[in-house]
């Protein structure tokens, strides 16, 4: 009813600072929740950019040990392996980080066709095939730290120590926008041969295989088919697909994430709090003008909807109000709002689904809020509020 | 009449609800950023706790980690022939000299795998970590392969328990011992006879050396010595510092995310507070009039609204802390992405942490209180009396 | 004067009729009997005055007749309903239709103009916002604040906040007008302003009005005075 909007309107501004608390409360517990949302969304982002039909070989005893490159040949050759590249973790620091926000690492020349999905320009892919001390960079990590093609980038190496220096050869971008692209693509022949030489830490050796699956072949069956060709060697493999073992990395913070769960309905409770405060006092305010409402034949159907519109007042506009500083927030770059922790992150996007669950969050709030003083508004009688001296 | 009186107590249960619902905010607040510390100083405690400062610990200069670190036997030598390392009768070195390996082990409660830490000891390896001690069955027979859990994993994995085997390498490894290094990194792990587990793994060098030194105060020279000795390529760490390094990065992690939930709560509640406060402020302006005109002070008038407030918040914290101390019968597994190891820790409540909730409560109420209380202050009092 | 308004209004019906109502309250261990067996006739186009001491009984008979609080027992039947037959929803329609309240402070929503409040019950009959408002002007313009139209309560005396409610009170063209200390809250001056559009309102509208008060000097402008005490009609 128009009335009824008019009224709902008229009183949210009477209380005009009480009434921007309350808009203010709302926005700032739907910030907490989006963040927090936002950040599981993005831990859980990496799992989005890997494909079933990739697989990872690694050494099936641990992680951290390395398979020989002998394998590579052996690998090629499986029914339904299309393409196979290999590489390393490098782990390198750039400069005095504590640790760096950008992955390294050094790999051969057909890793790069196994990632369709990042767009690399021909010539500079080119270039940095004929510079065993060329570096191929993400864009984002390009725009991060000011790097452009021709610098030259130096890394403190740490499973590989020394000194290491990389010229930017080429920029690369992802077609998706869940990609992050803080990479940056080495030569494993240049690691190889230093470490070789100089370091001696288990050379002619790699970190891990990728493998391309063929069409129409299983991915399930070729990394069985894969184990199978290692099994009781020197090093035996275990392959899974590409999703499944980013998951494992990914379930390593899952009790983390589960409390941060836990945190964003607490975050919806603080809101319903603050709500449920201010539709109080206000109800407490106006008792006896509804009670002239009732008198006057408005029903408690009315009533309740003229309590239900004030909150949806409120809690609405405080959506429209965290809209607007999300909309801010998220068109600057991540260093500006997380400082550090935006090393933890790949991507920040607000997914539609926090928007959704942030609208939902905000009309449960009005709903139960303007519920609580409504019920008490329609048990109350006429008489006794007509006696009531504020 | 009755009807009116019933009227009064339904405005005084009002009353009391808007109370209450401030407060219960408040509380929740502190809850959130207390328990926060809780969880920063479990993962400090658990990590402090290992490693002694009677001891150093030599890794490979440059790695991040003891999974990363890589010392030759040669080197090892050479520094257990080192002065200051600290020797028995026999002239043999209190020292152990480790190999430490990540493995994928299955969890016993969903059968998924988790990453597990291995870590080879050599004979005295026991012995110069006086903390660890062996709660059942007993230490594995130096050349065999018989391996003992630590307390924290053995039951949350399977096939951990005395009498079963844990497959490693390819083969069976029977567990014949459990023991209990406190709330430390140790309790997560699971040890065996390092030259054993270095041949099983094909492993040529050692992770780490650890050993006592004969006294404290060596460790400085001997570091800038060791460290500048090219044939080595180490970096010497006190062993306590080393492994509460290793948690820095999950640490940071926890703070920062935890500090960042906390302001934002905590403006919610400070927000809750002021609405509260100003409503108050407003209902009873009649009130301050006529204490004015008796002769109070618009100071009295401030500090007593803003007692309120903060008493308020006080109610709060104290609740909310009360809860935390709930949490302390929680554990937390989570895995050290520094290390790739999973590690075992507990919320842990100190008083230092007890009392910082409180102050962050009482700010909360200072600051939800201060504005309200100065708007009391400066009431006039002729337009309160005439305030029906 | 009763005999004087039966003469100038030969065939009046009774609009209100009360058959031994009683009603009481437990007051912990007391039974407070409120009404004790009323019995009680208004005519069409009669302004009744109700008076009496605190606790007589009568703010609870008036507010028995206009359908706010339901009596304990006997018969009531007002405007051709019997009111202890309806339920609380079909109480609050039949409010709606037939009653118009005037009370004694807190009449008017703050945050609606003047006309506003007048309209308001308006809402809740069907007809076009234009007519609602045609109509709450006509009535406002009859109590005399025509001019005073988009003013809030706040920038009103007392006086004119009472003729705004009484506006609202005819504007929905109902059966009874209830009034319950209209001029409690007045001074002299206002008091008589408002006591004489009641008696307009009653004479020329032929307005079927039931006042309770304490003012001698407002029961005068009534048609018929009636003493209440312990529950009972004094005749």
């Amino acid at each position: 009813m128009q009335e009824i909007l008019r009224l709902a309107i008229r009183n949210c501004l009477r209380h005009r600072l009480r009434t921007m608390l309350t808009i203010l409360g709302i926005t700032v517990a739907m910030a907490g929740f989006v963040f927090i949302r936002t950040f599981i969304e993005a831990w859980y982002a990496g799992v989005k950019t890997t494909a079933k039909n990739r697989l990872v070989v690694r050494n099936a005893v641990s992680l951290i040990f390395p398979l020989p490159i002998s394998y590579f040949n052996t690998i090629t050759q499986v029914a339904g392996v299309e393409k196979a590249g290999y590489g390393n973790w490098f782990g390198g620091i750039y400069k005095d980080e504590q640790y760096s926000s950008f992955q390294q690492f050094a790999i051969n020349s057909s890793y790069l066709d196994l990632y369709p999905e990042l767009i690399i320009n021909p010539l500079e892919r080119l270039a940095w095939e004929s510079n065993r001390q060329g570096a191929l960079i993400g864009r984002q990590m390009a725009a991060e730290y000011g790097f452009k093609v021709g610098d030259i980038i130096q890394l403190k190496g740490t499973i590989f120590p020394g000194l290491w220096e990389f010229e930017v050869q080429g920029i690369f971008a992802a077609k998706s926008a869940d990609y992050d692209t803080r990479l940056m693509f080495l030569h494993w022949d240049y690691l190889n041969e230093r470490n070789r030489t100089e370091i001696n830490r288990q050379p002619d050796h790699v970190g891990f295989y990728m493998v391309k699956v063929q069409d129409g072949f299983s991915p399930a069956e070729v990394a069985k088919a894969i184990d199978e060709r290692f099994a009781n060697s020197y090093a035996e493999t275990l392959t899974e697909s590409e999703t499944v073992f980013v998951q494992g990395f990914i379930s390593m913070l899952a009790t983390i994430i589960t409390a941060l769960n836990i945190i964003s309905i607490v975050v919806i409770l603080i809101m319903l709090l603050v709500m449920t405060n201010t539709m109080l006092m206000s109800m407490r305010e106006r008792y006896v003008e509804y009670a002239i409402m009732k008198s006057l034949g408005f029903e408690a159907r009315h009533l309740y909807a003229l309590l239900l519109s004030e909150a949806l007042l409120i809690s609405l506009s405080g959506f429209g109000l965290l809209s607007v500083i999300m909309a801010i927030a998220f068109s600057l770059p991540p260093q500006a709002l997380l400082g550090d922790l935006a090393k933890f992150f790949p991507n920040i996007t607000l997914t539609p689904f926090t928007v959704g669950a942030a609208f939902c969050a905000a009309l449960v709030v009005a709903a139960i809020s303007g519920s609580l003083p409504a019920y008490h508004i329609t048990k109350l009688r006429v008489t006794e509020a007509l006696r009531y001296i504020a | 009449m009755s009807l009116a009186v019933s009227y009064n107590a339904r405005y005084l249960i009002t009353r009391k609800a808007t109370t209450l619902l401030t407060l219960s905010g408040i509380a929740l607040v502190v809850l959130v950023y207390v328990a926060t510390l809780m969880l920063a100083e479990g993962l400090r405690q658990t990590l402090a706790g290992t490693g002694s400062v009677e001891n150093a610990i030599v890794l490979q200069n440059g790695a991040q980690s003891e999974i990363q670190s890589g010392v030759t036997r040669a080197a090892t030598n050479i520094i257990l022939a080192e002065a200051e390392v600290a020797r028995r009768p026999n002239n043999e070195p209190i020292s152990s000299t480790d190999c430490v390996v990540v493995v994928s082990l299955k969890k016993s409660v969903d059968h998924k795998p988790t990453h597990a830490t291995i870590r080879g000891i050599s004979k005295h390896g026991l012995e110069i970590r006086p903390a660890v001690k062996i709660v059942s069955g007993r230490l594995f027979q130096p050349g065999s392969k018989e391996v003992i859990v630590g307390k924290a994993i053995h039951k949350r994995l399977t096939n951990a328990q005395i009498g079963s085997y844990i497959k490693l390498a390819g083969t069976e490894w029977p567990v014949i011992g459990v023991f209990d290094a406190g709330p430390t990194g140790f309790s997560s792990e699971i040890w065996g006879d390092v030259n054993v587990l270095m041949s099983s793994f094909k492993r040529d060098q050692f992770s780490s050396i650890t050993f006592r030194l004969k006294d404290r105060a060596d460790f400085a020279a001997m570091k800038r010595r060791l460290e500048k000795d090219p044939r080595l390529k180490v970096e010497l760490k006190r062993e306590n510092e080393f492994y509460e390094s290793q948690s820095q990065g999950l640490a940071d992690f926890i703070k920062l995310l935890g500090t960042v939930i906390s302001v934002i709560f905590s403006l919610g509640a400070i927000i809750g507070a002021l609405i509260t406060m100003y409503s108050a402020v407003l209902q009873r302006t009649r009130e301050i009039g006529i204490l004015r005109a008796l002769g109070f002070r618009a100071g009295s008038i401030f500090c007593a609204f803003s007692a309120e407030c903060l008493l308020m918040a006080l109610a709060g914290g104290v609740l909310g802390v009360t809860a935390a101390v709930l949490l302390s019968f929680v554990t937390i597994n989570t895995v050290n992405f520094q290390t790739f190891a999973e590690i075992s820790f507990a919320f842990r409540i100190t008083p230092r942490i007890a009392l910082q909730g409180l102050m962050f409560s009482l700010i909360m109420g200072f600051l939800g209180g201060a504005l309200p209380a100065w708007r009391a202050a400066k009431v006039k009092i002729v337009e309160a009396i005439r305030t029906l | 004067m009763t005999e004087a308004s039966t003469l100038n209004h030969p065939i009046s019906k009774a609009i209100i009729n009360i058959e031994k109502l009683s009603k009481s309250y437990q007051r912990g261990e007391e039974l407070v009997q409120v009404l004790d067996n009323l019995s009680l006739t208004v005519k069409e186009g009669e302004f009744t005055a109700l008076m009496g001491p605190s606790g007589s009984g009568k703010t609870t008979l008036l507010n028995l007749i206009a359908g706010i609080d339901k009596a304990g027992s006997g018969y009531l039947e007002v405007a051709g309903s019997i009111l202890n037959e309806l339920n609380e929803s079909e109480l609050t329609k039949w409010r709606a239709r037939h009653v118009g309240f005037v009370f004694q402070f807190y009449n008017l929503l703050p945050v609606l103009s003047a006309l506003e409040n007048v309209a308001l019950p308006l809402s809740l009959l069907p007809m076009s916002r234009r007519e609602r408002y045609e109509r709450a002007r006509f009535a406002l313009d009859i109590v005399g604040l025509g001019e005073r139209a988009n003013h809030f309560p706040a920038q009103l005396s007392g006086g004119q906040e009472q003729r705004v409610a009484i506006a609202r009170a005819v504007v929905t063209d109902p059966t009874i007008i209830i009034a319950d200390e209209p001029t409690g809250d007045l001074d002299r001056r206002s008091a008589s302003e408002i006591m004489v559009l009641m008696q307009r309102l009653n004479q020329e509208l032929k307005k079927t009005i039931v006042m309770v008060t304490h003012d001698q000097a407002a029961a005068g402008y009534a048609g018929r005075i009636l003493h209440l005490d312990k529950g009972r009609l004094l005749d």
